[in-house]
């Protein structure tokens, strides 16, 4: 099992604020990895650093061994896609367009689309089942639908690892397990492929995710198994919430507030 | 909107382009025997008709043209940029600023210095717009914010055009001042169009190849950096192609309003919203309708010419209200 994706000591800060603080995590190959905890604690700064979008900060970044700055940007792109919270479109453009910029990376400003993008397309189609939304506008469809199409689009790129922000926030509970299954079975598909999934959800991040991450005031504060990162201490002195946890059902239940 | 029909809508757009010509190339003040004057010209025969053609009527459709692409595109570029259908190079400001930089330099006399210096001024005029416009509207780049800044722009560089035209030290000056004000294309020759136009081309050879990077741009700043593009470069080329391309249209044209916001916005549902797609066809379609349109002032009877710039500005405040009427729930 190699190390994807190695961060040492990442610490970020804005206007004299630590919103990130000594973070160090490993991504291993095949693995499905949850952040979570709280709003506000830096959950979304991090994968943004991990994507490459915010920079600078300080502690390093490898992506197979290879730092993050000797990476070029399109051969970054193709291994590493990242997927927005709620996924905007801020033109009414078609699903098939939007599909298709996940093709960028391999594309120059002249050519057209290759046999190649197009399988890639179509793989990416058949893997989603979006067959029956080709054609229409994206603003017509369904928030729902709309990740679907996102979903879509990071995996035209073909890429090893797949972050996602917060994917299933805003979607009813048919799209929120149909979309955490794909996510599963792409990093599942190949040796070589992981994703890392910022979630709100405890009991998706427990039944899907492989190990987690506990986020607290920009620091980790516990990662591992779901059992031990979920534990009632945890939830109580982190999320000030009571639970009733079921693992074995991937069920976290809140009950109370502390 | 099929492949196939936006197809047949381009070419329709491009066939239209040498049909206004030719119209264009017809009107005027005086009736011109087109063909027997293009005979002349190409026998060197140099007959009136020939030298009307060949220094009058020719050089003012051509620049109706370039002049047409070039602030089509301007716009397309920035409403994709911004993400905006509201923006274009004159109403955030940019034609403005290039009127009072170009203004500054007639004021004080540096016209005179080289052809260059006033085509220079005003490119410089839109680069700062463009760039002020966008340090100040940074990562929120909401409706509302960019057209407040568009209108502040517009009412200060107006006002110190005012100031300038107030203190302007000879009337030969204020009538040379006048000129950027009005946005015409009437008694331009060979000359305002060989210095524009390689400056126009660079801002076009800039704009195009942002295609994909415009479209990225539809996904949201990070999701474009997350796809590849590096954000900083293709603004920055995008904005000196806009700053060019308006630039070297006020200096010889003056502001011609609204062509940057009106063909873009009537040409995108032909393109499926795609904003990089809509460059080519903005092109097109800005050059077809200057034509028109300047073609239409020049057949308006009346004592004297209309400006182009009231035609478009005529047409174009309607549809611009239209437009805010449609989009305000962006406003809000």
């Amino acid at each position: 099992m190699s190390i994807l994706i190695q961060a040492n000591n990442l610490s970020w800060h804005i206007n004299g604020a630590a919103i990130l603080n000594d973070i160090s995590l490993e991504l291993r190959s095949g693995e499905m990895l949850g952040i979570i905890g709280p709003n506000g604690a830096g959950k979304t700064t991090l994968l943004k650093l991990l994507a490459r979008i915010t920079e600078p900060f300080t502690g390093t970044l490898t992506f197979l061994d290879k730092p993050y700055h000797d990476i070029e940007a399109n051969a970054f792109a193709k291994k590493i896609a990242y997927l927005e919270q709620n996924a905007p479109v801020n033109w009414p453009l078609l699903v098939e367009k939007v599909i298709e910029l996940g093709r960028s990376p391999y594309q120059n400003s002249y050519k057209k689309l290759t046999n190649d993008d197009h399988a890639a397309i179509r793989k990416a189609i058949h893997a989603t089942g979006i067959d029956r939304l080709l054609g229409r506008t994206i603003s017509t469809l369904s928030q729902g639908e709309k990740m679907l199409v996102a979903l879509c689009r990071v995996f035209s790129s073909e890429p090893k690892v797949i972050l996602a922000d917060e994917p299933i926030a805003t979607l009813d509970p048919y799209h929120q397990l149909l979309i955490m299954e794909l996510l599963q079975e792409q990093t599942r598909a190949d040796q070589n492929h992981a994703a890392i999934v910022v979630l709100h959800d405890l009991s998706h991040a427990a039944r899907f995710c492989d190990r987690l991450v506990l986020m607290h005031e920009g620091k980790i504060v516990s990662s591992g198994y779901a059992e031990e990162v979920l534990s009632s201490h945890n939830l109580r002195e982190f999320y000030k919430i009571n639970c009733y946890s079921d693992f074995a059902q991937g069920l976290i239940q809140p009950l109370n507030r502390i | 909107m099929s492949k196939k029909q936006q197809q047949l809508y381009f070419g329709l757009l491009l066939l239209s382009i040498p049909a206004f010509f030719f119209w264009h190339l017809m009107s005027g003040p005086t009736e011109l025997p087109i063909i027997s004057a293009f005979m002349d010209f190409l026998g060197e025969n140099s007959s009136t008709d020939a030298l009307i053609l060949s220094e009058i009527r020719l050089p003012r459709a051509l620049l109706a043209i370039c002049i047409g692409i070039s602030l089509a595109l301007s716009g397309a570029a920035l409403q994709g940029l911004l993400i905006n259908p509201l923006a274009s190079p004159d109403l955030l400001g940019v034609s403005q600023s290039g009127v009072l930089v170009a203004v500054l330099v007639l004021y004080y006399g540096l016209a005179s210095l080289s052809w260059f210096i006033v085509p220079l001024a005003a490119m410089s005029g839109a680069l700062i717009a463009v760039a002020f416009i966008f340090s100040l509207a940074g990562k929120y780049q909401g409706a509302l914010t960019i057209i407040l800044i568009g209108i502040a722009i517009n009412a200060i560089t107006s006002a110190l055009t005012s100031l300038a035209l107030n203190f302007a030290p000879n009337p030969f000056a204020l009538q040379e001042i006048y000129f950027w004000m009005l946005g015409s294309l009437s008694n331009r020759s060979n000359n305002e169009l060989f210095f524009a136009f390689p400056f126009m081309f660079l801002g076009w050879l800039l704009i195009f190849p942002r295609k994909h990077f415009l479209d990225a741009m539809s996904l949201g700043e990070d999701t474009a950096l997350s796809l590849g593009f590096n954000l900083k470069r293709q603004k920055f080329l995008l904005i000196l192609g806009v700053a060019l391309c308006t630039g070297a249209s006020v200096a010889v044209s003056g502001n011609i309003s609204f062509i940057g916001l009106i063909v873009p916005h009537l040409l995108r549902p032909l393109v499926n919203n795609e904003p990089g797609r809509l460059l080519a066809y903005s092109a097109v379609g800005g050059a077809s309708l200057l034509l028109l349109a300047d073609t239409l002032v020049q057949n308006i009877p009346g004592p004297q010419e209309l400006q182009v710039g009231v035609i478009t500005a005529a047409l174009g405040g309607p549809f611009f209200l239209l437009l805010i009427f449609k989009n305000r729930h962006l406003l809000r």
